[in-house]
C-alpha cells in the first residue's frame, strides 16, 4: 500500500491526504480483524480452540497493533474478559457449598488456559503496545480481572474464606479432607497476587490466623483445665506438628511463621506460668523425678516462645537454691561433714546430669544452675572447712576398697563444688591443717595422691595459692636429710641420747605452727632437744627453732606388775606418763602446773588415758569427764593382750576458741594481703581515685576470698598514715601514690 | 611403776631470729620470703645494716646494686653488719 509521491506535490497536503485515507482504509481492516479475534477468545472460552488457525488470529493482532490500534484491541479484550468472568462468577455463585471449590477451581483452571492462549495470540501487542502504556501484560489482564469479577465478589469472597476455614476445622477435628482441593485454591490465591501475597492474605491467611488464635485459646484452656503437665506439652508437641504440616501439605510456605506464632502463643506462652507451677507435675517434680524426656520436651517448647527458658530458668534456680539451703543448714548433715559432701555432690551430679541430657548442654543454664550452687554452698561458713575435711578422708591411708582412680574422679568433683566457695583462703587454713596432720602422722594415701591434688588447687587457684602447701612437702623431704646428718652427728657427742629422736623441722608461715612454746618439757628430753638444736643451728645461721609439743607421737615403754608394754602416744600424753616415774598420785591442778600443757589439750589428752578401753591411768572420781579436782595414778591392774598398745587420742574438734582464733587469723592475713593489693594498684597507677581503687582490690582479690569495701577503706587510711598513700590536695577523694 | 621413752617423733618449727615483721624494701614478712625466692632459706636470710634496719639478702643486694648506697629506710650510708 505504498504510495510514491510526485516531487512537486505539497508535502503537507499529500500527508494530509495520506492519513485520511489510511485512516478510512484502517478502520474496516481493523474492525473485521477485531471481530475474527473477539470470535477466537469465545471460541476459546467455550473449549473448541483446536479449530482455531493461531497464525491467522496472531497475523491479525499484529496488524492492529501495527496501525497504533493497541489500545483499542487492549480495552476491547478487557471488555469482552470482564463480560466472560461476570458469567463465570454466577455459575460459581449457584454452587453449592459441597461443590463450591470444586467449580471454582475448575473455572480458574479453564481460564488459566484461555489466557494462556489468549495470550499467545496478542503477544505483539505485550511486546509494544503493553510495555510503551505500562498497562499489565494480557496474562495478568486476566488475573485481575478474574480477582475482581470471581473472588471479589459480594457473594463469593465470604463464602470462599469460610468454606476454606470449615474444611480446616473438619480436619483438626481429625475428619478426612480434599486436601489437594484446598492446596489448589490456596495456590489460586497466591497466583492472583501476581508478585504479592495480598489476595491470599486478604481472602484466607488473616481470617484463617485468626480463627487459629480462638481455637487454640478454646482448646488450650480445656486441656490444661485436664491434662497434667507433660501430658499437656505432649498434645501441644502434636498440635503444632499438624499445623506445620499443614502448611506443607496444603497452605503457602510465608503462613508458616506466622502459624506457628499464633498457635505457640496461645498453647505455650499463655499457659507457661501455670504449667510450671503446676502441683505434682509441672516443673519442680519432674525436676525431683528426673524426668528428662518431660523436660527436654518442656525446654523444647519453652525456646520457641519470649521469656519460655527465663521462666524455667527462674524455677530451676529457686528450687535448687531451696534444696542446697536445706542441705547447708540441715544440722543433722552438717555434724557428719561425709553426708554433707555426699549430698552436696549428689546434687550437683543430678543436675550437670539434667543440663546435659535434658537441657541440651544450655550455657544460660549452667551459669543459672553455678550462680545458684555459689549461692547456698557460701550460705554455711563451715563449707570451706568441710570441703577441705573431705578431701582429707579421701587422702588418708586405709580408705577401703576404692581405687586410685576413682578417688581422683571423686577430687575432681569436689574441686566443682571448691569453685564456688567465696572464702578460698579459709580452705587454704584448713587445708593446711589436715595435709599437716597426714603428713606428720604419715597417714597419707600417697605422695603422688597428695601432689595430685596440689596440681589441681594450683590449675585452680594459681601459684600464689599453693606455694605455701608445695613448701610443706619441701620441708618434710628436708626434714629427711637433716635427719640423717643428725643421726651422724649423735655419734660424735660424748653422751648419748637415751632415746632415738626424729624431728620434722618445719618453716613457719607454710605450716599450722605457734612460735610459743605449748608445754614445758621434762629434763631428759630437754636435754636431747638441745643436742638436735645445736646441730641444726650449726648448719643454719639466723634461725630460731621452737618445738611444736602439741604435735607429735612416742614410743614408751611401760611396765606394769603384770607385763611389759610398749604404749603409742601423743607428745603431751609422753609428758604426763613421765610424771609418774616421780610420784603414784598427781592431781589435775599439779598436772596442768608441772608441764604447762593447755588445759583443754591437757583434758583430752587424761581423758585418752583414762578411757575404759586402755585404761593407762585411774581416776579416782567417776565423772565421765575429766574435772580439775581429779586425781590420777598409775593403773597397775592394766592388762592387754597386745604387747603394742595404742593410745587414741580423743578426736578433737575445733573448740569455739579455736574456731575464733582460725577465723582472726584469716582476718589479719586478709589484712596484709588487701595492704599488698592496694599498694601493688598505686605502685603501677600512680593515682587514683577512691571507688576505682576499691573496685580493683575487690577483683584482684576475689579469686581468694571478697574483702569488704569498709575494710578495704580501713586498709586505704592507714597506709595513709604511715605515708605510703596521701590524700589529692585538690580532691580529698583521689589518692597518690608516694614513692 | 617406770615409764621410758624408746622413740619421740616430734615436731619443730624455725623462723628467723628477727624482730621486725617485715622487710622494708619488698614489705613481704620475713616469714614470707623476698619476691624472687619459692621459699625462706639461707640462701637469703635477714640482714641489718648499721643503722639497725633489716632487709631480705636479695633485696638490699638488689637495691645496693643499682647504684644505691644508702639504706632505703633513712638514706644514712649502708654497711652490713653480722648478727653472729
Ligand atoms: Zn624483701
Ligand atoms: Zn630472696
Ligand atoms: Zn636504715
Amino acid at each position: 500500500m505504498s504510495t510514491k509521491p510526485q516531487q512537486k506535490i505539497n508535502l503537507t497536503h499529500l500527508k494530509n491526504y495520506n492519513a485520511s485515507y489510511q485512516q478510512a482504509d484502517n478502520t474496516i481492516l481493523i474492525n473485521t480483524a477485531w471481530k475474527l479475534l473477539e470470535d477466537a477468545i469465545k471460541t476459546i472460552h467455550s473449549k473448541n480452540a483446536s479449530s482455531l488457525s493461531f497464525e491467522e488470529l496472531y497475523r491479525n493482532a499484529y496488524n492492529v497493533v501495527l496501525h497504533k490500534h493497541g489500545e483499542f484491541l487492549y480495552n476491547n479484550l478487557k471488555k469482552l474478559l470482564d463480560t466472560h468472568l461476570k458469567n463465570i462468577a454466577q455459575g460459581v455463585e449457584a454452587a453449592n457449598d459441597e461443590v463450591f471449590l470444586k467449580e471454582l477451581n475448575r473455572c480458574w483452571n479453564d481460564h488459566k488456559t484461555s489466557m494462556m492462549m489468549i495470550r499467545d495470540i496478542l503477544m505483539y501487542m505485550d511486546r509494544t503496545y503493553v510495555d510503551q502504556s505500562k498497562v499489565a501484560p494480557v496474562y495478568d489482564l486476566g488475573l485481575n480481572l478474574f480477582r475482581d469479577n470471581v473472588i471479589h465478589h459480594k457473594q463469593i469472597k465470604d463464602r470462599l474464606t469460610n468454606i476454606l476455614l470449615e474444611m480446616i476445622k473438619k480436619e483438626r477435628s481429625g475428619e478426612m479432607i480434599n486436601r489437594l482441593l484446598i492446596k489448589n485454591i490456596t495456590q489460586m490465591l497466591i497466583e492472583l497476587g501476581i508478585n504479592s501475597k495480598i489476595v491470599y492474605e486478604e481472602s484466607f491467611e488473616n481470617q484463617f490466623l485468626a480463627t487459629t488464635a480462638k481455637y487454640y485459646q478454646l482448646e488450650s484452656q480445656q486441656l490444661i483445665s485436664t491434662c497434667s503437665c507433660p501430658d499437656y506439652m505432649k498434645k501441644v508437641e502434636t498440635c503444632l506438628k499438624d499445623e506445620l504440616e499443614r502448611v506443607s501439605l496444603y497452605l503457602d510456605g510465608s503462613t508458616e511463621s506466622k502459624l506457628k506464632e499464633v498457635s505457640e502463643k496461645q498453647l505455650i506462652s499463655n499457659h507457661m506460668k501455670t504449667l510450671v507451677k503446676m502441683e505434682n507435675s509441672g516443673l519442680i517434680s519432674m525436676l525431683t523425678d528426673d524426668k528428662i524426656e518431660d523436660l527436654k520436651r518442656m525446654y523444647i517448647l519453652f525456646t520457641r516462645v519470649p521469656d519460655g527458658l527465663n521462666l524455667m530458668k527462674d524455677v530451676i534456680s529457686k528450687h535448687v537454691r531451696e534444696i542446697g539451703r536445706e542441705i547447708v543448714m540441715d544440722e543433722e548433715k552438717t555434724k557428719e561433714q561425709g553426708t554433707y559432701f555426699q549430698s552436696l555432690l549428689d546434687l550437683k551430679d543430678k543436675y550437670d546430669n539434667l543440663h546435659i541430657n535434658a537441657f541440651f548442654n544450655d550455657k544460660q543454664f549452667q551459669h543459672t544452675l553455678h550462680q545458684s550452687f555459689e549461692y547456698f554452698i557460701n550460705l554455711n561458713p563451715k563449707s570451706p572447712e568441710f570441703i577441705s575435711l573431705f578431701i582429707d578422708e579421701k587422702l588418708k591411708k586405709g580408705l577401703k576398697g576404692v581405687g586410685e582412680e576413682e578417688v581422683d574422679i571423686l577430687l575432681d568433683k569436689i574441686l566443682m563444688l571448691f569453685r564456688f566457695i567465696q572464702e578460698k583462703d579459709v580452705f587454704e587454713k584448713y587445708y593446711k591443717q589436715h595435709l599437716a596432720k597426714r603428713l606428720l602422722l604419715g597417714r597419707s594415701v600417697s605422695d603422688d595422691a597428695e601432689r595430685n591434688m596440689i596440681a589441681k588447687l594450683k590449675t585452680e587457684c594459681g601459684y600464689q595459692f599453693t606455694s605455701k602447701l608445695e613448701g610443706m612437702f619441701t620441708d618434710m623431704r628436708l626434714s629427711v636429710d637433716t635427719m640423717n646428718g643428725f643421726k651422724q652427728y649423735t655419734q660424735t657427742l660424748q653422751s648419748p641420747l637415751t632415746f632415738e629422736l626424729s624431728v620434722h623441722v618445719l618453716t613457719t608461715g607454710f605450716w599450722p605452727t605457734q612460735n610459743t612454746a605449748h608445754c614445758i618439757l621434762p629434763r631428759e628430753i630437754l636435754h636431747c632437744c638441745e643436742a638436735f638444736k645445736s646441730f641444726y643451728l650449726s648448719q643454719h645461721n639466723g634461725r630460731l627453732v621452737v618445738w611444736q609439743t602439741n604435735m607429735g607421737t612416742a614410743e614408751i615403754k611401760a611396765s606394769f606388775p603384770s607385763k611389759t608394754h610398749e604404749l603409742q602416744v601423743s607428745t603431751y600424753q609422753m609428758v604426763i606418763l613421765l610424771l609418774f616415774n616421780d610420784t603414784q598420785k598427781i592431781g589435775f591442778k599439779e598436772i596442768a602446773e608441772t608441764t604447762g600443757i593447755p588445759i583443754p589439750d591437757l583434758k583430752r589428752n587424761l581423758m585418752a588415758l583414762t578411757s575404759a578401753k586402755n585404761k593407762i591411768l585411774e581416776k579416782e572420781s567417776e565423772s565421765k569427764t575429766i574435772e580439775e579436782s581429779d586425781v590420777f595414778a598409775f593403773n597397775t591392774k592394766f592388762k592387754s593382750k597386745l604387747y603394742k598398745v595404742k593410745i587414741m587420742s580423743v578426736i578433737q574438734k575445733e573448740t569455739p576458741v579455736e574456731v575464733s582464733e582460725t577465723r582472726h587469723k584469716v582476718d589479719e592475713d586478709r589484712k596484709h594481703q588487701i595492704e599488698a593489693s592496694i599498694v601493688r594498684i598505686m605502685k603501677a597507677r600512680k593515682t587514683m581515685d577512691h571507688s576505682n581503687l576499691i573496685s580493683e582490690v575487690i577483683k584482684q582479690l576475689s579469686s581468694r576470698f571478697v574483702p569488704n569495701p569498709i575494710i578495704v577503706k580501713k586498709r586505704i587510711e592507714s597506709l595513709i598514715e604511715r605515708e605510703y598513700l596521701e590524700r589529692s590536695k585538690q580532691d580529698r577523694k583521689i589518692y597518690n601514690y608516694m614513692a | 611403776m617406770k615409764v621410758t621413752i624408746r622413740k619421740w617423733q616430734t615436731v619443730s618449727s624455725w623462723h628467723w631470729d628477727v624482730s621486725e615483721e617485715c622487710c622494708g624494701i619488698c614489705r613481704m614478712q620475713f616469714d614470707a620470703c623476698c619476691v624472687d625466692c619459692k621459699m625462706p632459706g639461707d640462701d637469703c636470710p635477714p640482714v641489718w645494716g648499721a643503722c639497725k634496719h633489716a632487709f631480705h639478702m636479695h633485696c638490699i643486694l638488689k637495691w645496693l646494686n643499682s647504684n644505691q648506697q644508702q639504706c632505703p629506710m633513712c638514706r644514712s650510708n649502708w654497711e652490713f653488719v653480722t648478727t653472729d
